[in-house]
């Protein structure tokens, strides 16, 4: 047990979700000692880079390596555009740092090889950010647990984001060219709906498929053996014009017979008054549990109210802070965090079955890498 | 109340104009789920076949008109339908002769879903969604719910845009799933597949079925040829006669909840409970009270041209049409899980 060691974090590129940064500044045992990024990424990134930086009152420093050895850091926390989410967590791990990492694990095969061989050579704690530490989820875990249940049989999950991307699809004027998808994924950053930012589209599979899967995952250590899926550009122009899905539905069997289902999707900020219907059901032999992500929640409405303003407020979440914590922990007790490597394998393997099941219209038997 | 609603008098509105028809739509959920009665125009005479007790005395305390009970095949004389307007069929088994009778005679009929036999239905429904679409009308239960209702109501004035999914959770709605030496798919979810049908107006084009261990459910997943989807999960039983409904309609524009959880009540003592009490008393009674509402002319005698343009939709495919596919689903529904494959459908089954 190291339960009073300090652990030194490095961030490594923030040019995203700051979110999964905060969770490290409020943790007492864990220390922000530095902001690092390659020298040659785009100026609008070390822009960003250097606002944190600035915040937390640390050093940026152009440069990877030079940041982890010069600072002596213990974990760095990725949070990069998807496409370098993995060789920066290989080269952290390499230099035997453990990984806290942004979602998505991966966009391709490609991607993840220099992580999975980085992986074996030098097996340092992994965890991917994940939602599973919100009170309802925690909450539906312990039920579970308890057996209130019994045998679990079938578990779906919604997981919608009220949330636009950019205009409604069927906008863009006759003869202007298709939307631009990194420009507009950095104009985005401004209200946090930026997670696809990066060169390459990637749709709402990739981007949040990791949160009703670690859902799943959470409540079952079934393996999934069979996907199937189907996708649509449904709602925004940006997606439609760069061919990547805003609306998917997955049918999922699992080893023991285990049925479960997600509908996912960024769905307009029309569609809900308070950031999504995100809902978790499951039948087990013995009972059925319907739960919603958002609660505990407070119904806040008053005269001239923005529009955009949640009617119903969440309250008593500490999703970040608690994943820090739990992070701290595991690494204290030399075990495995929820959401670790393995287990952030099992989802991108599940969104990549679920890719090519959209792709060609048939259920995909799972192939393990 | 009810007068304020605006049903347009008999004298004055030969014909309702779409708006008219809009506003009537949008507050008839209101109205059936307030417990006001449904005025349908007094010279109704709606012959009630084979319904149970319990609807019998809803659609006597709401019609206005005369209501004739037919029970048993000595009720079903031309005698006893001289006069009548509608004719609505409940039981188990419906007699396909006595409702091309009653076609015959020029009757509307409304015929319980309930009462369709697959086996014997199909080939004739395969024959006729196609030449007596309007003048026979299949009744959905679960379509007809207020809650159901007022989310199509939506979709139909066109505030949810286009359908990209529907999601469907139903738990604990029938006592068993009945099982005929295969899989066999009960038939409320045949109503809930009508139902998705009636948003989309045609076929999918793929259908993947997957059932839950000891038989205690079904997933289906539908996918259209433009993309959008249907989920639609199926548990027979829950625990201690539990049940547990969710209908969501994802749409372009927007999207509509129907769903028992925040609809719940809860009853704090000895045990802790959270209750959903029954949106209708008869369901069989509503649907084919909200069927008749739906159809408030001027006169029931009027002409065909009147009923044709039902609900202000005459682009809206038939009832007949919606139930005719959904049988063919099933099939493919069945198929798809003793095969464990996804199933193909044709552009028009």
């Amino acid at each position: 047990m190291n339960s009073h060691r300090r652990y030194r974090v490095a961030v490594l590129s923030v040019v995203k979700h700051d979110y999964v940064v905060r969770g490290w500044m409020a943790h007492p045992r864990c220390e922000l000692v530095v902001v690092a990024d390659d020298p040659d990424i785009p100026e609008w990134a070390h822009e960003r880079n250097q606002l944190l930086a600035d915040e937390c009152e640390i050093p940026y420093v152009r440069g990877v390596e030079q940041a982890l050895r010069d600072y002596r850091v213990d974990i760095a926390v990725v949070c990069s555009e998807a496409y370098r989410h993995c060789q920066l967590s290989a080269r952290a791990v390499s230099a035997g740092v453990h990984v806290v990492q942004d979602k998505p694990l991966a966009t391709s095969d490609a991607e993840l090889q220099p992580l999975l061989d980085a992986m074996q050579q030098r097996p340092v704690t992994f965890m991917m950010w994940n939602r599973n530490f919100l009170p309802a989820v925690m909450h539906a875990q312990r039920e579970i647990a308890s057996g209130a249940l019994g045998e679990l049989q079938s578990i779906h999950v919604d997981f919608y984001f009220a949330k636009d991307a950019g205009p409604p699809k069927g906008q863009r004027p006759k003869g202007y060219p298709p939307m631009n998808w990194q420009a507009y994924q950095i104009a985005a950053h401004i209200d946090g709906s930026d997670g696809g930012v990066g060169p390459y589209p990637i749709g709402e599979l990739q981007n949040e498929g990791i949160y009703p899967l670690g859902f799943i995952f959470g409540l079952t250590q079934a393996a999934v053996k069979r996907v199937f899926a189907s996708s649509t550009a449904h709602f925004h122009q940006v997606n439609a014009d760069n061919r990547v899905e805003d609306l998917a539905a997955i049918t999922l069997e699992m080893e023991g017979g285990l049925v479960c289902s997600i509908a996912l999707g960024r769905i307009g900020v029309a569609s809900h008054p308070s950031g999504g219907e995100i809902k978790l059901r499951v039948v087990g032999s013995r009972g059925a549990l319907v739960f919603h992500e958002a609660r505990p929640d407070v119904g806040v409405y008053y005269r001239q109210q923005p529009a955009g303003e949640a009617r119903q407020r969440r309250v008593a979440i500490e999703n970040d802070f608690l994943l820090a914590d739990h992070f701290v922990q595991a690494l204290d007790q030399n075990r495995q965090p929820f959401m670790n490597f393995a287990d952030s394998v099992r989802v991108f393997e599940c969104v990549r079955a679920a890719l090519e099941s959209c792709r060609c219209g048939r259920p995909i038997d799972l192939k393990p890498l | 109340m009810i007068a304020a609603v605006g049903f347009v008098p008999t004298a004055t509105a030969p014909r309702t104009t779409n708006i008219l028809r809009k506003l009537v739509q949008s507050r008839f959920c209101a109205l059936v789920r307030g417990g006001s009665r449904i005025l349908v125009d007094g010279q109704i005479c709606l012959a009630l076949v084979d319904a149970d007790a319990l609807c019998q005395r809803e659609v006597a305390r709401r019609l206005f008109g005369e209501l004739r009970i037919l029970n048993g095949a000595q009720d079903r004389t031309d005698s006893h339908l001289r006069g009548v307007d509608v004719v609505a069929i409940y039981g188990e088994a419906v007699d396909l002769s006595f409702v091309e009778h009653c076609l015959g005679l020029g009757k509307r009929v409304f015929l319980s879903a309930a009462a369709l036999q697959p086996k014997t239905v199909e080939p004739w429904l395969a024959k006729r969604w196609k030449t007596a679409e309007y003048s026979l009308t299949i009744g959905n239960p679960i379509a007809s719910l207020p809650s159901r209702q007022c989310i199509h109501q939506q979709f139909v004035l066109g505030k949810l845009g286009d359908v990209g999914l529907i999601r469907i959770h139903r738990w604990g709605s029938d006592t068993a799933i009945p099982i005929e030496g295969s899989f066999s798919i009960p038939q409320s979810l045949q109503c809930e597949l009508d139902q998705v049908l009636r948003y989309f107006d045609r076929s999918p084009q793929r259908l993947y079925a997957t059932p839950y261990s000891n038989d205690r459910g079904f997933m289906l997943h539908l996918v259209w040829p433009d993309g959008a989807m249907a989920q639609i999960d199926y548990v027979g039983q829950l625990p201690n006669e539990q049940a547990y409904t969710s209908f969501s309609v994802i749409g372009s524009r927007g999207a509509a909840y129907g769903d028992d959880h925040p609809n719940a009540q809860l009853l704090l003592g000895e045990k802790f409970l959270a209750r959903v009490d029954a949106e209708v008393t008869s369901p069989a009674a509503h649907m084919l009270l909200s069927y008749l509402a739906e159809r408030r002319t001027p006169s029931f005698a009027s002409t065909h041209s009147a009923w044709q343009s039902t609900a202000g939709q005459p682009e809206q495919r038939s009832t007949l049409w919606s139930w005719y596919q959904s049988e063919v689903l099933v099939r493919k529904a069945r198929e798809s899980i003793e095969q464990h494959l996804c199933v193909e459908l044709p552009c028009e089954l």
